[in-house]
């Protein structure tokens, strides 16, 4: 067999044979391949400036959805302005809607109707009298963390478009799992329409 | 006749005869189809309960977080670990021309590895873990496994080495010693613990219930805990997974297929780049996470190195068919094989592919990561297995296989039954990797609402079941078949005496090695000699040095990794306002740990936009030192928890560990009916302080007599307090509840970075710099 076969070794282990074959060319390139650019790698990543590094980079991206999201909204620096501007803006509610959406939703359910929270849509509320309770409520938090805090989640525009997009779902009356709490308190100011210029 | 075996005599002259211990082998191979099925089956339930999650029925031994473990531990070290044995054992006995060294240590290892597994089987359900993944066993199942491993399968491994009779080690016995040696190290090096409970029992004699303990701490805190812990994890895959199975292949697929090898040459080259690389590549399970930047990118340029040594094996496997592919249509062994190593070829690229930060940003925590390894071990170390089964059974039982249809059949369902769990897992993932990711031109997150992103993969989930129902069944049919084999064997095993020369202590086989090259080049020769291989040829002969240099391949990444890891502390900056949880704290981050939460929630939030939108400000190193073990978790199946204090009320956990589905409509969480009715072990939260203290923890007065349990207590009636005022329950009958303990847990996490560093802390972070 081994004349037959000059490639055969004279190996022969519970009769299982081996070949003399290399290993095959491309094999080795893209092995030699992966090392040199390993060693490139590290050298540009880690000992050039050329690539910020990760917290940096993240520090830029937020620079600028801060300022796609917000440009407007930070000019104003009244924050009950602020609000009002976000209530009467479509645009601007959508964006509060999606805060709701990420943070509200699961206490005070999809459409504001109340679940462990209170219903949003009637005109009682608990622990606020005007839109300068609500963001200090939805800032601070209330009734000894029932309500939690979101200071260190939320933008203070964050939470102009949240207090926005909650002040606009009241007097929806929407059926709701818990019945009317807390009092019910004078009407919210009116919104600032987009076209009353901002 | 007579005058034959008179002949025969004669020629034996000077040869020791021996016989093969089959009976080991028959063993291992039922152990290996039993537990697999039981391990599929374990699979299937939990599969199940992702798309439908009242299927634990609100039972707590039935819960997602408790089975995962199972599930993964019986697929890799019942499963395929059985398998492992059963191959070592066949292979090394004839690779060695010896019968294993000692009956006494197989039997000792059979019974010892079966006896872990049932071990592993009663503790899991009952939530006694160390809550890390494929380490989940607490302290003394840790030893039996190094017990059993090491002494009674590594001693009788090396002694059947040292006592054979075939002069050269052949390359699948390299590997099987690359496996003993790695496996070890990696099992003691990350099993480094203080067993708490056993140690509050020592010092006060007081017994705080059996799960208490068994119950230990890691020695390592936060990021060197999950460094350690992914060394361990990847080479768990690299060592158990890999390298066992890459033996099996050297040996099981030339006698199928009844081919040489295709190239002695690769298997040098791929054998030692495999072992020496793989090593490094653990931190790419940790890319973007609270760990050091530059671990990270050594576990993934590592990880890239790594593609060509892994398809190493694939090339020489496939190749070594040449000339028998005609075969491989109406053999089901060598179909079983083919797949089998391209299915170790896919995983292998795919494997450096999701090592770089870029692609594992999108598919870290998501399902991609979960079909990735199905494919590895459905469809490499499976099907590998079952091909050696086939192959087996019929020359264990000496007789012929029952059928060659039902083996072609149980390898066509198990093949479509991978493909539909492969893809429909795949999409799965990376659907709900985009749709965290997704932010729109406003700056806002398109899918805020993370119920979103899960109820949109139900249907995914179901097509999984169905694609692991099919490949249990096929598992199924190859027990019934190895049944009916089993049932046509002899009355009485055939037991062939085999002979062969002891080794004599000198060789003097090797050829000399000459340089091909001209008279004048130099240095080159030298070269040339290296390149044809004949050292390597002199290491062959001598296991016990060959597996020194093994070690030494394996110690040095590790090392290059965790040493400044620990030594250097700029690599986890401290923050002077992080505090140690209080003892209520502690003993609920142990519920936590025990009902297997981190098999569903992350605690670690990476620095991009759109998470530390979606979750709070990204995880710092210095927020986890007390943090024994890590919980940074690997999968996404619930949100990140990280910066889970403070975003709900008390009154919502409480509702939401009644029933998910009230607080969260569609979410897929299990219902937690038992933490509500089940006391706090308040004895035991001494315990629980004592041995963080004395790791090092600054718990200063807790550890006096007692007042970790008071303080517990306290804190336990104001936060039953506060729930009853947000609308919960009387505080009475809440106080002592499970339940209090978790959201005081829950409620700390990832608040402390806000907080005020207490005077003292100040005063010691600025002794520090």
């Amino acid at each position: 067999m081994a004349e037959k076969n000059p490639e055969l070794l004279d190996h022969n282990y519970d009769g299982i044979q081996e070949y003399d074959n290399p290993t095959p060319g491309w094999w080795h390139l893209i092995f030699w391949g992966t090392i040199i650019w390993s060693v490139i790698y590290v050298i540009v990543w880690h000992m050039t400036p050329l690539i910020p590094d990760r917290i940096t980079r993240l520090e830029n991206t937020r620079q600028i959805a801060i300022e796609k999201q917000f440009a407007q909204l930070m000019t104003i620096d009244d924050p009950i302005t602020k609000v009002r501007t976000v209530m009467g803006d479509e645009n601007w509610l959508e964006q509060g809607a999606s805060v709701y959406a990420g943070t509200c939703v699961l206490c005070h359910d999809k459409n504001g109707q109340g679940l462990i929270g209170p219903n949003l849509t009637d005109n009682h509320y608990k622990n606020l009298t005007d839109l300068e309770g609500m963001i200090d409520v939805i800032t601070n938090g209330a009734a000894n963390g029932a309500m939690p805090a979101n200071v260190n989640l939320l933008d203070e525009n964050e939470i102009a478009l949240v207090v926005g997009y909650v002040a606009s779902l009241r007097g929806q009356m929407l059926e709701g799992p818990r019945g009317v709490e807390g009092e019910e308190i004078a009407p919210f100011p009116e919104p600032i329409s987009a076209d009353q210029g901002g | 006749m007579s005058e034959h075996a008179a002949q025969n005599e004669a020629s034996r002259e000077g040869l020791e005869s021996f016989v093969y211990d089959d009976k080991i082998v028959r063993m291992f191979a039922w152990a290996t189809i039993i537990w697999g099925i039981v391990g599929f089956l374990v699979g299937v339930i939990i599969a199940i309960q992702l798309a439908f999650p009242d299927a634990g029925f609100g039972i707590e031994y039935l819960s997602f977080g408790r089975l995962r473990p199972l599930h993964t531990n019986a697929a890799i070290f019942a499963f395929a670990g059985n398998g492992i044995f059963a191959a070592v054992y066949y292979s090394t006995q004839r690779l060695c021309k010896a019968r294993m060294f000692s009956d006494l240590l197989s039997r000792l290892h059979f019974w010892g590895w079966q006896l872990i597994i049932v071990s592993a089987a009663l503790t899991l359900p009952l939530g006694i873990t160390q809550g890390k993944e494929y380490a989940e066993l607490e302290w003394p199942i840790d030893l039996a496994i190094a017990v059993v491993w090491l002494v009674f399968f590594g001693g009788n491994f090396i002694g059947t080495l040292i006592k054979r009779r075939e002069r050269h080690i052949y390359v699948a016995l390299w590997f099987y010693i690359a496996t003993i040696v790695t496996v070890t190290m990696l099992h003691v090096g990350n099993n480094i613990w203080l067993p708490a409970g056993l140690v509050h029992l020592i010092k006060t004699g007081e017994f705080a219930g059996p799960a208490f303990l068994m119950k230990s701490y890691p020695v390592y805190a936060g990021v060197q805990d999950a460094l350690m812990q992914w060394w361990y994890g990847h080479n768990a895959v690299a060592f158990f997974l890999t390298t066992p199975f890459l033996g099996l292949m050297y040996y099981f697929m030339p006698k199928a297929a009844e081919r040489p090898v295709f190239s002695y040459k690769l298997s040098i080259i791929h054998f030692w780049s495999l072992v020496f690389i793989y090593i490094w590549a653990g931190p790419h399970h940790l890319h973007y996470t609270a760990l050091p930047e530059w671990a990270s990118t050594l576990g993934m340029v590592f990880s890239v190195m790594l593609w060509m040594p892994s398809w190493g094996g694939m090339i020489n496997g496939l190749l070594t068919l040449r000339g028998a592919w005609d075969r491989v249509a109406k053999d089901p062994i060598l179909k079983f094989f083919v797949v089998g190593v391209t299915f170790y070829g896919m995983s292998t690229f795919e494997g450096p592919l999701l090592s770089i930060k870029a692609v594992n940003s999108l598919s870290h925590y998501t399902d991609w990561t979960i079909a990735h390894v199905h494919s590895g071990v459905l469809g490499w170390n499976g099907f590998m297995t079952f091909g050696m089964l086939y192959w087996m059974m019929p020359r264990l039982f000496q007789t012929k296989l029952y059928s060659t249809k039902l083996a072609t059949m149980h390898f066509w369902i198990g093949t479509i039954g991978m493909v539909l769990y492969i893809l429909s897992i795949y999409t799965a993932g990376i659907t709900q990797g985009l749709m965290w990711r997704a932010w729109d031109e406003t700056g806002r997150l398109a899918y805020p609402d993370f119920i979103e992103t899960v109820t949109k993969l139900i249907p995914m989930y179901w097509i999984r079941v169905v694609g692991g129902v099919l490949y249990m069944s096929g598992a199924i049919i190859a027990l019934y078949n190895f049944f009916m084999t089993w049932k046509a064997r002899p009355e009485k095993y055939e037991e062939t005496v085999h002979y062969a020369a002891p080794l004599s202590p000198n060789y003097e086989g090797d050829p000399e090695a000459k340089s091909r090259l001209t008279a004048n080049a130099g240095f080159g020769h030298a070269g040339d000699k290296f390149l044809q291989g004949n050292w390597h040829r002199r290491w062959e002969r001598k296991p016990v040095r060959f597996t020194v240099y093994v070690l030494v391949a394996v110690l040095i990444g590790g090392a290059v990794e965790a040493v400044p890891m620990f030594l250097v502390s700029s690599n986890v900056p401290s923050i002077a306002s992080v505090q140690p949880y209080t003892p209520l704290e502690l003993a609920g981050r142990d519920i936590y740990i025990s009902e297997g939460c981190y098999n569903c929630h992350s605690q670690m939030i990476r620095p991009f936009y759109w998470e530390t939108k979606r979750y709070g400000d990204y995880s710092k190193p210095g927020e986890f030192v007390y943090d024994r073990p890590f919980q940074w978790g690997s999968r996404r199946i619930g949100p990140d928890l990280h910066r889970e204090g403070g975003r709900k009320s008390h009154l919502w956990h409480y509702e939401h560990f009644k029933n998910p589905a009230d607080t969260s409509p569609g979410s897929i969480m299990p219902r937690y009916p038992w933490l509500l009715t089940k006391e706090i072990n308040f004895p035991a939260i001494q315990g629980r302080v004592d041995a963080n203290a004395m790791l090092g923890v600054p718990y200063g007065d807790m550890v006096l007599d007692g007042a970790a349990e008071e303080s517990a207590q306290f804190q336990a009636a104001v936060i039953a307090m506060e729930l009853e005022e947000q609308g919960g329950p009387p505080a009475a009958e809440t106080q002592t509840k499970q339940v209090i303990a978790l959201i005081a847990y829950l409620q700390r996490l990832g608040t402390d970075l806000y907080k005020e560093a207490p005077a003292d802390a100040q005063a010691n972070a600025g002794g520090d710099q």
